[in-house]
């Protein structure tokens, strides 16, 4: 799959006419936006160790200005949905996400968050068959784990997303 | 007396551990700049399933046979057929819901004419569940109305 | 209405300075982290990231400004205001040159201290007013750690003060001509950075904010803009616990070749950057920890300090 440049504030963004610079507010605020986005430090089940890695060094999402891994749900720009969703675990997730301060995303991340995984099976009653039943998902990465290029390609899919021209 | 070399140790040992940092500070950083930089995958890298590409009909190698629907632990399979008129089944629709899989490989295993394999993408992210249901045969058909002469 | 203009003209600038400034050094941090831990840190946001800490600035001004529920609307509302305020008023007596400073009081040193020391006023504020136990626990710790480390913080610049026999900083920076202090007192310089990194609340001294018990600690409720006026009061904080400690041990504004500010500058950045690798050198200490050495060991050792100070001082002058 194509993964487009990497954003950058480029000189593009400032329309001049009759010798004023004008900023496009909007699209600089979407720029600015997409280009921090902060996530919520929590991890459900194994795909949460792949989401570490990509904080770690080896992968280092804080080249983006993605690194700010932040604790509390009131500085979090995105919410990554790494792992099982058990049926105790979905209700502290809705309440995570109500807290976050919009404009909000969330990515989910493996097949656990996206639809159940390898979990799914006709009479289960454990686990919430994705994410996507309580809370609006932008973007979805399947694997069981992905790998945390995956990841890293979903956020900047997730830019893409934000910095889309919207009319 | 200890309270003294406590004092001591303790500075000695901030001393020593910010020396080592100091000393990192100045190493190769060992990140992958991945977006501009893209390794390629390990040979054993499980990716998405996929059919292998005969070598000699430039055709998929599957025969119908529903081995890798019944042993898939993650019901993700879903396989359509039809009796042919040589008596043989032919594959009609052969799809994968990727949301599901758990990449555990059985089906490469059980398959008898190693028709499947894992393929190398990892850059798979989607914006809605229905674009990470894989149809299988989308690539031969395309290949198949690309080779077809057309109908005049 | 000379003096007025200059006072309102210089708050100006010293606003517009913070603000830049902590931009900065918030970029600065990420960037000496991502070195120590081997990582590249911000890389593609303007040249080499530099318009990164913007972009997040940027985005806070975009953010959903949030009132928990049943919080002290008022005290929430102005406690982000009360923590920075204070720094500002700081900047009043900081000799960034020979003549570059503002109003040069002979109690310079004892008013930093005073706007210092009000600052944590707002982060107990913060966590009062959040209607968060987080918060709360956070707003009592800091509480607690400001109030222990005032002293060492006191105790140390004392020191100095009876060395250059003036609590002006102009004075105290003009009696280091030849010598900075901190040749001649190495151990008030330490007990001085360490008690600093605690009163800004820095790693290993962050336990009013410590992530790992606290979620965010005393600005756990606060989102947007008003998380970064905290932010931003946190950084300009170090900033000018760097300027303190430059102008009362390092010299100041004196070096060869380069003019004053020049050299005051450098000398800043360079304790800024020492107060950052610190933070990611050493892990967080436990809150007991952290009052026992305050109380045990700080304490006793700026008296000690002290006491052989005067005695030195009166050898001398016999
Ligand atoms: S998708 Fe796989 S790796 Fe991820 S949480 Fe589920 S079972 Fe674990
Ligand atoms: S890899 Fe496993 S889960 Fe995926 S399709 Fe094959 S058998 Fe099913
Ligand atoms: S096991 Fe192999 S041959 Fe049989 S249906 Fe599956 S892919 Fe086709």
């Amino acid at each position: 799959m194509e993964i487009r440049e990497i954003q950058k504030v480029t000189p593009d963004d400032i329309q001049v006419s009759e010798g004023v610079a004008l900023f496009k507010l909007d699209q600089l605020l979407d720029k600015a936006r997409s280009n921090s986005l902060w996530p919520l430090t929590f991890g459900l089940t194994c795909c949460a160790i792949e989401m570490m890695a990509v904080g770690s060094p080896r992968y280092d999402i804080d080249r983006f200005g993605f690194g700010v891994f932040r604790a509390t749900p009131r500085q979090a720009d995105v919410m990554i949905v790494s792992g099982t969703i058990s049926r105790k675990m979905a209700p502290r997730i809705k309440t995570l996400y109500d807290q976050m301060p919009s404009p909000k995303w969330v990515i989910a991340m493996g097949g656990c968050a996206i639809a159940g995984g390898p979990f799914k099976y006709p009479g289960q009653y454990a686990i919430l068959e994705g994410i996507d039943k309580i809370i609006p998902v932008d973007v979805y990465i399947p694997g069981c784990p992905p790998r945390p290029e995956a990841l890293v390609s979903a956020l900047l899919k997730l830019q893409e997303k934000i910095t889309a021209k919207k009319d | 007396m200890s309270y003294i070399t406590n004092i001591f140790t303790g500075f000695w040992s901030v001393l020593a551990g910010m020396v080592v940092t100091l000393k990192y500070m100045f190493r190769k950083p060992v990140t992958e700049v991945y977006p501009r930089v893209k390794k390629p995958m390990f040979p054993r890298f499980k990716g998405p399933t996929s059919f292998v590409v005969d070598e000699k009909t430039g055709d998929h190698r599957c025969i119908s046979c529903e081995l890798c629907v019944k042993i898939c632990p993650s019901l993700c399979i879903t396989l359509e057929k039809e009796r042919g008129e040589d008596k043989k089944f032919h594959l009609k629709e052969y799809k994968v819901d990727y949301t599901l899989c758990s990449l555990c490989s059985l089906c490469i295993e059980v398959c008898p004419t190693d028709a499947l394999t894992h393929a190398k993408d990892y850059e798979i992210p989607a914006l809605s569940q229905s674009e990470m249901i894989n149809d299988f045969l989308k690539p031969f058909r395309e290949k198949q109305k690309t080779s077809q002469p057309v109908a005049p | 209405m000379n003096e007025l203009f200059r006072i309102i003209l210089s708050l100006v600038i010293v606003i517009g300075f913070v603000l830049i400034n902590s931009l900065v050094l918030v970029w600065l941090e990420r960037k000496v982290s991502a070195r120590i831990q081997l990582r590249r840190g911000p890389l593609y946001v303007g040249w080499f990231g530099l318009l990164q800490t913007f972009a997040d600035a940027l985005k806070m001004l975009g953010k959903e400004l949030i009132f928990p529920k049943n919080c002290d609307k008022v005290l929430y509302f102005l406690a982000p205001i009360l923590s920075f305020a204070p720094v500002l008023g700081a900047f009043l007596v900081i000799p960034f040159g020979q003549h570059l400073v503002i109003q040069d009081l002979n109690i310079g040193l004892l008013l930093v201290f005073a706007f210092s020391g009000l600052s944590f006023i707002g982060i107990f504020m913060a966590g009062w007013a959040s209607n968060n136990k987080y918060s709360l626990l956070g707003g009592m710790r800091s509480v607690a750690q400001n109030i222990s480390y005032e002293i060492p913080l006191l105790l140390s610049s004392l020191n100095i003060v009876m060395m250059a026999k003036s609590f002006r900083l102009s004075d105290i920076v003009r009696a280091q001509a030849h010598v900075p202090f901190i040749l001649l007192q190495p151990l008030a310089f330490i007990i001085f950075i360490t008690s600093a990194l605690a009163e800004s609340n820095r790693t290993p001294f962050d336990i009013p904010e410590a992530e790992s018990e606290l979620v965010a600690g005393f600005h756990t409720e606060y989102s947007g803009l008003r998380f970064g006026i905290f932010f931003i009061s946190e950084y300009t904080y170090v900033f000018i616990s760097s300027c303190v400690a430059t102008a009362l041990f390092l010299g100041g504004s004196h070096g060869p070749f380069l003019s004053g500010w020049a050299w005051f500058l450098m000398k800043a950045y360079f304790v800024v950057f020492v107060v950052m690798w610190v933070r990611w050198t050493l892990p967080r200490l436990r809150s007991d920890q952290l009052i026992t050495f305050a109380w045990k060991v700080l304490i006793p050792l700026s008296l000690f300090n002290i006491i052989c100070t005067a005695l030195a001082l009166q050898l001398l002058k016999q």
